[in-house]
């Protein structure tokens, strides 16, 4: 029974992030990438295949420390999951995007940012991802916040990077 | 040429003699002058009188009180003048030929004084004439000037006057004719727009030259002015241009590489940008000659190297770097080479910008969780911390090197940037209007 | 060496400077560039040079928004405009060490501030309404004031921020000449000891700006205006140009005798042995130092700030100066620019703070007829 709940819990938070995730991001700044939001994904987070299955069952974002562009074992794991879907649906292409919570210089943040995309993108060959379908490593320093209140919390979902489907990949 | 030596000699043996001997005579005076040394004075602004403009004909009437009240701003803006209200003034200016009452202005401690007229010429123009008087000394400090501009341009011929008087009385250059390019912000905070933009120091005159549709970062002034270098997100990854501030015409450019190329600056000879380019996790500072399209790798070593600097002669560069494990200032030779750590002190440091005098560096420092605006001496030395705030980052230097003006954003989920300038001695903090959100300031050089 | 060798020495020295010097700051010395009174002309084409850049760029750019008068508004008005923003967020967050509600404030001050400040006798009526523009009051650590002083001044009341207070600083005139001894500043105009920057300050919010300097309360002109008796500037006589007076040319006239005293070996006391009268008394010294220092405004963070300056000049046996004899006898440690402007704010805080005459005993006018003032600095700058 407990299970059931936190399951449920589970859900429903990965469902939260993934509106979260479509209101607020990948926005102009992305250039010519358009994020699935959801919906887009044929048959939801219950097909394994679909680009919300990715989204919210593997988890399209891994989290960093402070000032740290390290991946942390959690990190390691989730981009594990990432590249095994990723082998496991190669029509794909990816953009992985990095970001830093506001308590930095801009211009720091967005080298930082980039170091953790790269670490991700790094991370994501090392596990059998061919380097050609990753189309772009950014950094976007503090300029695409996804949560925005001056809180620890906020900042700590600040500090990701993001690993985007391509559209054209569908 | 024996006279010159001795008079040197003589300098030195009395400078030499006297500074120890000085508080000494002060004790026991014998016959002679009396003499006293004082150490301590008082910081406060100076009174200065400035009354409204003589208007010469109708149609100068409209900017007659107008530009005094600009030429009373931009001083007192500074912190170092105080302006006596008019209604203190014992004898009204009624005409700019006529002689100055000195007496009726010392009455009122006023120090300066600055009366002026303004007329129309016949083709339309404003002609604007001011002087300067010196109060207790009763005499014109320089020469009177005048400025012709169109009745658009009235604003820029106040903070002429106002440069001039300010340079004769405080013997600095001056800052009031100048413009500030900047990042327009507007939007929540997770969906920001950000524009370009460009205004006079003070806020007046605003012009966008960028639209919203991609993030754009940190402007650059050119040392003459008329271009700016910035960053821009419009292909997906950031990217250098420079846009020239009279036509808004712009151009990539060509950093070379393939990663994300961002933190553009211009040398002071205006024929080099460096910039910061990231791949592959590792982000160095690189030279570009305009010129030939060259590029140079400046810093080679794993770690981050962004915000470079040049001194006022170009033949350094001050930069940030994380190789120490946190953000720290170096200073390294404009070609690269060995980098020697200027900072030392608790906390991250960042955004170095050299003074346009030379001798200090302007810097964000961030601390317990407080960011601050601070300057420190080319060693590193003489540290002083400016401002304390949530956020307060990205310094840029009035060209006189006097003042400092820096973003400063709120704290929380409505929090916001907006720009904020303070004297070098850490007082005269006041916010700088602008109807947006503004960040990222960029000064630029004293028109002419 | 004995002090009297030295003392002669140094006398002697300083003759020798004056003499080889005089003539070098003589450009310097303000007594008066040539007037020219005239307007230079700048040409149409430089002008139109000038101009040209902000013509096409405002004619370009429509949406410029440029409102030509509203913009001067926010920058003049004295009171801080306490940036808006920040408060409301602070207040909730309480992760940064940041926030300093401006609410507050008003009750923490006489607590909190007098401990810290002995120096601030009255702690100011907790007046909670006009204390909250002040951003800095509370602060325990040394107050923010428009106004840096060697002696911190009582902290104005928030007195109705009158504008229009008519000129508040005749009455440091009038005041100084009564203070001879080591009473601070009498005008009460808020001042502190140092610099505060806002870093100072502990974790406290930011204000949004920087108090501007506020006027003096009104009544002291009031009272101090019938107390002067004569003003420090005698004549009413107008200005240079049009019309020769008198006073020029006595100023020449005396300028040159004064050059010429300078020029001879001492013009003074010197020969005569015997000293008019005991020497001063320290706190008649002192009286002198610290009238003449609460006239001297120095600009810390000015080239100016570098320089040591010293100024001679003739006393009247009133007390006031002989300010046709005020002369730049030494200046180091900055340009010649930094300088001029280093003897001028000298030469400004000898002038002013004699209002009526320096308070120095009569039957000693021997002992003080010449003086000469070193302004030193160095002091200041760090602060």
């Amino acid at each position: 029974m407990p299970h059931i709940l936190k399951s449920l819990a589970l859900v429903a938070i990965l469902g939260l992030a993934a509106c979260s995730n479509a209101d607020r991001f990948g926005d102009a700044g992305a250039g010519g990438n358009t994020p699935l939001g959801p919906g887009a994904g044929l048959g939801g987070a219950g097909d394994p295949a679909s680009p919300a299955y990715f989204s919210q069952t593997v988890g399209d974002r891994v989290l960093f420390l402070v000032d740290q562009s390290t991946l942390t074992n959690e990190a390691q794991s989730i981009l594990t999951q990432q590249a095994a879907w990723l082998n496991n649906n190669p029509a794909y292409t990816i953009a992985i995007e990095g970001h830093a919570d506001e308590r930095g210089t801009r211009e720091y943040n967005v080298a930082l940012s980039e170091q953790r995309a790269n670490a991700v993108s790094t991370y994501l060959v090392s596990q059998g991802l061919l380097p050609s379908r990753i189309t772009r490593v950014v950094g976007f320093g503090k300029e695409r916040p996804l949560e925005i209140c001056s809180e620890e919390a906020c900042y700590a979902q600040n500090r990701r990077s993001v690993t985007v489907l391509n559209a054209g990949g569908v | 040429m024996t006279r010159l030596i001795a008079r040197f000699l003589v300098a030195l043996g009395l400078l030499a003699a006297a500074l120890p001997a000085l508080p000494a005579l002060a004790q026991d005076n014998g016959p002679g002058p009396l003499r006293i040394e004082i150490t301590e004075g008082v910081i406060e602004p100076l009174p200065i009188a400035v009354p409204d403009f003589i208007a010469e004909d109708g149609g100068a009437a409209a900017y007659a009180s107008q530009i005094a009240r600009l030429v009373a701003e931009d001083l007192t803006g500074t912190g170092l003048f105080r302006e006596i209200p008019a209604s203190a003034f014992i004898s009204p200016v009624t005409s700019f030929a006529s002689p100055v009452q000195y007496s009726d202005w010392k009455a009122i401690n006023a120090q300066g004084l600055v009366t002026g007229s303004v007329s129309t010429a016949s083709d339309g123009r404003l002609v604007v004439k001011f002087r300067l008087f010196d109060v207790f000394s009763e005499a014109p400090l320089g020469e009177g000037l005048q400025f012709v501009g169109t009745q658009e341009s009235w604003r820029r011929m106040g903070h002429k006057v106002a440069d001039v008087v300010y340079s004769r009385i405080t013997g600095e250059g001056a800052y009031f004719d100048t413009r500030v390019v900047f990042v327009s912000e507007t939007g929540p905070k997770n969906a920001r727009s950000k524009r370009l933009a460009i205004m006079d120091y003070d806020g007046a005159n605003v012009e966008y030259l960028t639209d919203a549709a991609s993030i754009v970062l940190a402007p650059r002034f050119s040392p003459s002015g008329d271009r700016v270098l910035y960053t821009s997100y419009e292909t997906g990854t950031p990217q250098v241009y420079v846009i020239d501030v009279n036509s808004v015409t712009r151009q990539t450019i060509a950093t070379g590489g393939t990663g994300m190329s961002f933190s553009p600056r211009f040398s002071p000879n205006g024929q080099t940008v460096v910039f910061s380019q990231s791949s592959n996790g590792n982000t160095d500072i690189y030279a570009l000659d305009l010129a030939s399209g060259s590029t140079r790798r400046l810093t080679e070593t794993p770690s981050i190297e962004t915000a470079p600097s040049f001194s006022p002669d170009g033949n350094q560069i001050v930069f940030e770097s994380d190789r120490s494990g946190t953000q720290q200032l170096y200073i390294m030779p404009a070609s690269g080479g060995e980098a020697r750590r200027i900072s030392f002190g608790a906390g991250r440091y960042g955004t170095p910008v050299w003074s346009p005098r030379g001798d200090l560096i302007a810097f964000t420092k961030q601390n317990e969780g407080r960011f601050h605006i601070g300057v420190m001496r080319l060693d590193g030395s003489q540290e002083r911390l400016l401002t304390a705030s949530f956020l307060d980052e990205s310094p840029t230097w009035s060209p006189n090197g006097r003042v400092i003006m820096f973003t400063r954003e709120t704290q929380g989920a409505d929090g916001a940037p907006s720009l904020y300038s303070v004297d070098i001695s850490g007082r005269n903090l006041r916010r700088v209007p602008t109807e947006t959100g503004a960040s990222d300031p960029s000064w630029s050089p004293l028109l002419d | 060496m004995t002090t009297g060798q030295k003392i002669s020495g140094i006398g002697h020295l300083a003759l020798i400077l004056i003499l080889l010097f005089g003539e070098w700051f003589a450009p310097g010395d303000p007594p008066e560039p040539p007037e020219s009174v005239d307007v230079s002309m700048i040409t149409e084409a430089e002008f139109a040079a000038l101009t040209q850049p902000s013509a096409p760029e405002a004619a370009t750019e429509t949406d410029a928004p440029a409102p030509p008068e509203p913009e001067p508004a926010p920058e003049v008005s004295p009171p801080p405009t306490p940036a808006p923003t920040p408060d409301p967020p602070e207040t909730t967050t309480p992760a940064e060490p940041d926030p300093a509600p401006a609410e507050p404030e008003p009750v923490a001050p006489p607590a909190e501030v007098v401990p810290d400040e002995p120096e601030r006798p009255e702690p100011p009526v907790p007046d909670p309404g006009a204390d909250v523009p002040d951003t800095t009051s509370a602060d325990p650590t040394p107050r923010e004031a428009p106004r840096v002083a060697p002696t911190p001044s009582p902290e104005t009341p928030p007195v109705p921020e009158i504008a229009e207070a008519p000129q508040p600083t005749v009455s440091e005139d009038a005041v100084t000449d009564e203070r001879a001894e080591d009473e601070p500043a009498a005008s009460p105009e808020e001042a502190t000891t140092e610099i505060v920057t806002e870093a100072d300050r502990p974790a406290a919010g930011a204000p949004g700006s920087s108090p501007r300097p506020r006027p003096r309360p009104p009544q002291r002109v009031a009272e101090a205006l019938p107390e002067t008796p004569d003003d420090p500037a005698p004549e009413s006589v107008p200005e240079p140009a049009d019309e020769p007076e008198e006073d020029p040319q006595e100023d020449v006239g005396s300028a040159i005798a004064d050059a010429l005293a300078a020029a001879n070996p001492d013009p003074a006391p010197q020969p005569a042995p015997a000293p008019s009268g005991p020497p001063l008394t320290r706190g008649e010294r002192e009286g002198l130092r610290l009238a003449v220092q609460t006239c001297w405004v120095i600009d810390p963070g000015s080239p100016a700030a570098q320089v040591v300056v010293t100024v001679g000049f003739r006393m009247n046996p009133d007390g006031t100066v002989a300010s046709d004899s005020l002369r730049q006898l030494s200046a180091t440690g900055g340009d010649e620019q930094a300088a001029r402007v280093a003897f001028e704010s000298a030469r400004r805080a000898v002038l002013r703070c004699q209002g009526a005459g320096y308070d120095l005993p009569q039957d000693k006018y021997e002992q003080w007829k010449d003086i000469e003032i070193t302004f030193n600095p160095s002091d200041m700058r760090t602060r």
